[in-house]
């Protein structure tokens, strides 16, 4: 269940007070530190490069003819390209929240929940 | 052969449907299938859910027709699963139950969000369930060969009606249990049609890539971009629009959401995305080698003979590889293809209007709440409704292409889904009136864009090809409604009187990234 619907209202501002704390706590900022250290770049990155990707496939139809080998060319190449980066980026995500966040996320959880009982 | 082929997929979801109706009765089992799906089924359920008609047929046709302008449309479809993955999956997972809503008003206040969430999460389903089942109409008459208008308007109907009797009778279990029989179906016949496209080839890529540029008839241009969307100042607008509406719109799109609900925690949620972007990958990527061969082996005369969109391009491609065995097998597997994704959009939509709308806004604050087996009742009837609705406009929207459609869906979602869910998960000041305002003006100006737009006037392929009031020139509105929908959000909140409660965001986040209180 939802438990902000159906709280009691006796105990909510104990509830609030509890969420602040673990809000406030080296453990959880550390947590939220490392999950928006990845994150946020990372999405910058692979938003530009796609976004330069589709202006680049209308305006510079020279670039993107420059044969590469055979019938293969710069604007097939950059197609792949942005395939690959997506298989990478995913294993790198994974990668990463397994190694520095899932951990300590699930600790903080059990922890949270058990001050909240 | 085919015939047999689509009543056997008919057959087999409708046995589905009863084994997996049998045991759902609670809200939890009828939205979220009981959440305990494992990521790989979810992942492939998800794959199921976003690979429709309009990816199999529609791009693989474009691809054939228009070479790298199709390739485009895969590319967008691909990265957009980053966005999911990385901001939204987890998140969405650990402060949800059943709806987007319910993660919004987790700091907001309920009336005003619930309102604005619940109407755009059905215009978008709406939008997405016209593109499928118009691509229905015109599959099941082709492949069935039935080609009077009365024949394609009812098996538009028969597709209403299986996608309604899913939803009603099997909810999330059966509708999840139908993406993943779907998926495989879907990765095995794509599967074998590359297989044999390559074999054809000897494996020699390049030689298939020029063979194809010379079956399309457009020579080394076909390799190159500008074929369908040409070099205008207009076109490279459009196209920019579209781009930026693929990417940022799957992120927002309704059924994709649902699906994060039906596994058990945040880390099986991440999981099963990265099924669905391994699967998707590799899918987009065989589509383009069937393209391609479509182009080689058939030629763009005749695929444009048959359709003049393409969207034939891949069963004749199986014609030409394998005869009529291998011909009824693809376009069954089209079928099942269109038959889950409708069900999987039904389900949303029901969803949005029954948990969101009637449950939460549709009550006087002296009434007493709604209780689950009311709400699950009311989100059957909404199904139905909704089916009807369906039914009614796709009758009416034949003419349009399927692949435009689906972009519109992606654009609203990218324009009023978006923000709102973003803002609500990393703006701390975010207030309800940015919420409200973000998702209103996100899904406005983008619906009057469309209104505006060459699709629905002013020219042969549109729905009033006589009246003349389209005044935006793009058809795909993404590229100004997308910052219109952020920049409401951020307007609405800078001028609200109330502040953000500090409290809640910060429950917020901690259950968002702990998984703390997750249901």
């Amino acid at each position: 269940m939802d438990a902000a619907h159906d709280a009691p209202a006796h105990d909510a501002p104990d509830r609030a007070a509890i969420y602040r704390a673990v809000h406030e706590s080296p453990e959880f900022q550390e947590i939220r530190a490392r999950y928006r250290r990845f994150v946020l770049p990372a999405t910058a990155a692979f938003l530009l490069w796609y976004l330069l990707y589709v202006v680049l496939a209308v305006s510079a139809p020279q670039l993107m003819a420059r044969p590469i080998a055979g019938p293969f060319n710069t604007a097939w190449l950059l197609g792949l390209l942005q395939f690959a980066s997506t298989f990478l980026l995913t294993w790198l995500y994974a990668r990463h929240a397994r190694a520095h966040r899932d951990r300590a996320a699930l600790g903080l959880r059990w922890e949270t929940q058990d001050r909240l009982r | 052969m085919a015939a047999g082929l689509f009543a056997f997929v008919v057959l087999v979801t409708l046995g589905i449907t009863f084994w997996a109706g049998r045991r759902s009765r609670a809200a939890e089992d009828f939205y979220a299938a009981g959440r305990d799906f494992s990521p790989m089924q979810n992942g492939f359920a998800i794959s199921g859910d976003y690979m429709s008609a309009a990816s199999f047929l529609g791009v693989t046709g474009l691809i054939a027709l228009y070479g790298y302008d199709g390739l485009l449309y895969t590319i967008g479809f691909m990265v957009a699963w980053l966005l999911v993955l990385m901001l939204v999956a987890e998140l969405v997972r650990n402060c949800g139950r059943y709806t987007l809503a319910d993660v919004l008003t987790m700091r907001l206040r309920e009336r005003p969000v619930r309102i604005a969430a619940g109407v755009s999460g059905i215009v978008i389903s709406l939008l997405y369930l016209l593109g499928q089942m118009v691509g229905a109409g015109t599959l099941v008459s082709l492949l069935l060969n039935l080609h009077s208008p009365s024949a394609r308007a009812g098996s538009i109907v028969g597709v209403g009606v299986l996608m309604v009797f899913y939803v009603t009778v099997g909810g999330m279990k059966a509708t999840t249990w139908i993406q993943i029989v779907k998926c495989v179906l879907l990765l095995s016949g794509t599967v074998l049609l590359t297989a044999l496209v390559l074999l054809r080839f000897h494996g020699d890529v390049g030689s298939l890539m020029r063979s194809a540029a010379q079956g399309s008839g457009h020579g080394n241009a076909y390799l190159l971009p500008g074929l369908r969307f040409g070099h205008g100042l207009t076109d490279q607008l459009d196209f920019v629009s579209l781009g930026l509406a693929l990417v940022l719109g799957t992120a927002g799109l309704p059924h994709i959401l649902s699906r994060f609900y039906t596994v058990p925690t945040a880390r099986a949620a991440r999981r099963s995305v990265m099924w669905a972007v391994g699967l998707v990958g590799a899918f987009y990527l065989m589509t383009i080698v069937l393209g391609l061969g479509a182009a080689a082996l058939i030629g763009a005369p005749a695929i444009k003979a048959a359709n003049s969109a393409g969207n034939t391009a891949v069963p004749q491609l199986a014609d030409s590889l394998g005869g009529t065995v291998l011909f009824g097998v693809t376009s069954a597997v089209a079928f099942a293809t269109i038959l889950a994704v409708v069900a999987g959009l039904t389900m949303a939509s029901s969803a949005s209007f029954a948990h969101d709308l009637w449950a939460h806004t549709f009550r006087r604050p002296e009434e007493k709440p709604r209780t689950e087996r009311q709400e699950v009742a009311v989100a059957r009837i909404a199904a139905v409704v909704i089916g009807g609705v369906a039914i009614g406009l796709s009758l009416y929207a034949q003419k349009l292409n399927v692949a435009t459609l689906v972009a519109l869906a992606f654009a609203v979602a990218a324009s009023a889904n978006l923000p709102a869910l973003l803002f609500t998960l990393f703006w701390r000041r975010f207030t309800t009136r940015g919420a409200a305002w973000a998702i209103w003006g996100g899904l406005i100006p983008a619906l009057a864009l469309v209104v505006l737009s060459p699709v629905v006037s002013g020219n042969a392929a549109a729905i009033f090809p006589t009246e003349h009031f389209d005044w935006f020139p793009l058809q795909n509105p993404g590229l100004v409604s997308v910052p219109c929908g952020f920049l409401a959000g951020w307007l609405g909140t800078v001028t609200s009187r109330e502040r953000a409660e500090a409290d809640a965001y910060a429950e917020l986040e901690v259950r968002a990234l702990t998984g703390a209180g997750a249901v």
